[in-house]
């Protein structure tokens, strides 16, 4: 699991250098960008593997994330001097979109009654581990999505990616109580369902 | 915390060589606003289609959270695509599913077409984890109506048109381009004219191919048209006749080694693609430099 942030104070990144970055990337600045994302690529991409339970969503949902955070970098923020919130806000609302995309194909494709031929990985993707991991973490948001979507939200940034709760309420827009409370919520309702499940 | 112990998610992963190389050559290019990709504005529409999702969202979860009584934060979320929320584009977008409307053997209307473009632009995609799927699947999408006029079926390049608008489609086992819609009254010159599209096949044995296509109506005057690339290869162009009598060239190249194949190489740094167009003067050819972020991501229906 990821380093857990139980307290507020997170995994501690190289803040002061994200803030001389995020100068230069509001004012359009593309080394900053590649920099931001040889920086950062990782941490989302992992991020978005775990909303999604696809490796190859996950890329494409990295790929938009950049996108986006170029189109608006004009906007671009750091919180104490770090971009990750900013960045894992924006791969939130990037992946949410991309799994209720995905969902709508999903129901298309069943329609059409050919979802076994086309739920499968790409060739590239056929690596056992790799399947076993995808297979692993889809089951596990299949037990996170009992949780609200916020509650999800929460989950994912601060347990599995491990954002600290001032982090995670910055790229959620939302304050920091709101995070505990959310948290709080989703490990009574988790207990619940793992109770019941026994 | 340890009641999260049995949510324990896989290791992470770093990006692949491979995944990385892709990655950055879809990061934005330097002349990217000022010239527009062709998808650039759907894809701002479709951010704005999450805003207006994500701003639903987050309305009601806020609501559910009022109880908490915490001082607000104010935060970066919000900073992505909220501020074009109230767009009418992202209205009509977030009204609508285009998923719903993709159905084999249905027509659609272009705005219909339209919408569908925008949610097919990477991880948006309602179609983004579905196999290649055909030319004319793929063509009714970006230009409704269009019939096949020309092709090549050994290239798996066919060219479509309807009416005086025009479109180039490349089909192989792994992926299905569309490039980007031109009108046959108003011909585009220059890069754009030669603009070719980029797909990247999955890593072997450390090569990871790369399939280059460009291609066309014929001019009057055009006898010859030639692609160098920045490895070297010469690709001379190919010319079919359409069903109508129309002329067609077609430049397809897949570099399997080299610079072109190299998951390593940073695409930003490579010296751009030149096109020579030889016209009735066979000894003075028209060069035309390809730059790779401007000219080369010629495809509309999925990223570079």
């Amino acid at each position: 699991m990821a380093s857990v942030a139980e307290e507020d104070s997170g995994p501690v990144y190289d803040t002061g250098y994200d803030s001389a970055l995020v100068e230069r990337l509001r004012v359009g600045d593309r080394d900053a960008l590649a920099t931001l994302f040889e920086q950062y690529a990782d941490r989302l991409y992992n991020h978005c593997f775990r909303r999604l339970g696809d490796y190859a969503d996950a890329e494409d949902a990295v790929s938009t994330v950049f996108l986006t955070l170029w189109r608006h970098r004009r906007k671009a923020q750091v919180h104490d001097g770090s971009a990750a919130p900013w960045l894992f806000g924006i791969a939130t609302n990037v992946c949410r979109n991309a799994e209720r995309g995905r969902r709508r194909h999903l129901r298309v494709v069943a329609k059409a009654g050919s979802v076994g031929d086309l739920d499968g990985p790409d060739p590239a993707e056929r690596v056992t581990d790799r399947l076993a991991d995808e297979q692993r973490m889809r089951e596990l948001l299949a037990q996170v999505r009992t949780l609200s979507r916020g509650e999800q939200d929460v989950l994912a940034l601060v347990i599995w990616s491990g954002l600290s709760y001032v982090d995670a309420a910055a790229a959620l827009d939302i304050p920091v109580g709101t995070v505990r409370s959310r948290l709080a919520r989703a490990r009574a309702r988790l207990a619940g369902t793992e109770g019941a499940q026994r | 915390m340890n009641d999260f112990e049995n949510l324990t998610p896989p290791p992470e992963r770093p990006l692949t060589p491979a995944q990385r190389a892709r990655l950055r050559l879809r990061l934005p290019r330097p002349d990217e606003e000022e010239r527009g990709r062709p998808w650039l504005l759907p894809a701002a529409a479709a951010a704005a289609a999450v805003a207006v999702g994500v701003g639903g969202a987050v309305a009601l979860a806020r609501s559910v959270d009022e109880n908490d009584g915490a001082q607000r934060n104010p935060g970066p979320a919000a900073s992505g695509p909220a501020p074009t929320a109230t767009t009418p584009a992202a209205t009509v977008t977030a009204s609508t599913d285009p998923c719903a409307e993709v159905t084999k053997g249905e027509t659609i209307s272009g705005a219909q077409a339209q919408l569908h473009a925008i949610v097919t632009q990477g991880p948006n995609s309602c179609l983004s984890s579905a196999p290649p799927a055909s030319c004319a699947h793929e063509v009714r999408d970006q230009l409704p109506g269009a019939t096949e006029v020309a092709g090549n079926a050994t290239d798996g390049v066919s060219f479509w048109t309807s009416g005086q608008r025009w479109t180039l489609c490349f089909h192989d086992a792994s992926v299905t381009t569309v490039h980007r819609v031109q009108t046959l009254d108003a011909p585009l010159v220059g890069e754009q004219r030669f603009a070719f599209s980029t797909d990247h096949g999955d890593t072997v044995a450390g090569h990871m191919p790369s399939t280059f296509v460009a291609g066309g109506p014929l001019g009057g005057g055009d006898s010859r048209i030639s692609y160098t690339f920045p490895d070297g290869h010469v690709q001379e162009a190919t010319y079919v006749t359409g069903s109508d009598g129309s002329r067609w060239w077609i430049v397809q190249y897949v570099a399997r080694t080299g610079v072109l194949a190299d998951p390593r190489t940073n695409w930003g740094q490579l010296a751009p693609v030149v096109a020579r167009l030889w016209g009735t003067d066979v000894s003075a050819p028209e060069k035309t430099e390809l730059p790779w972020g401007a000219s080369g991501c010629n495809q509309v229906n999925h990223g570079c």
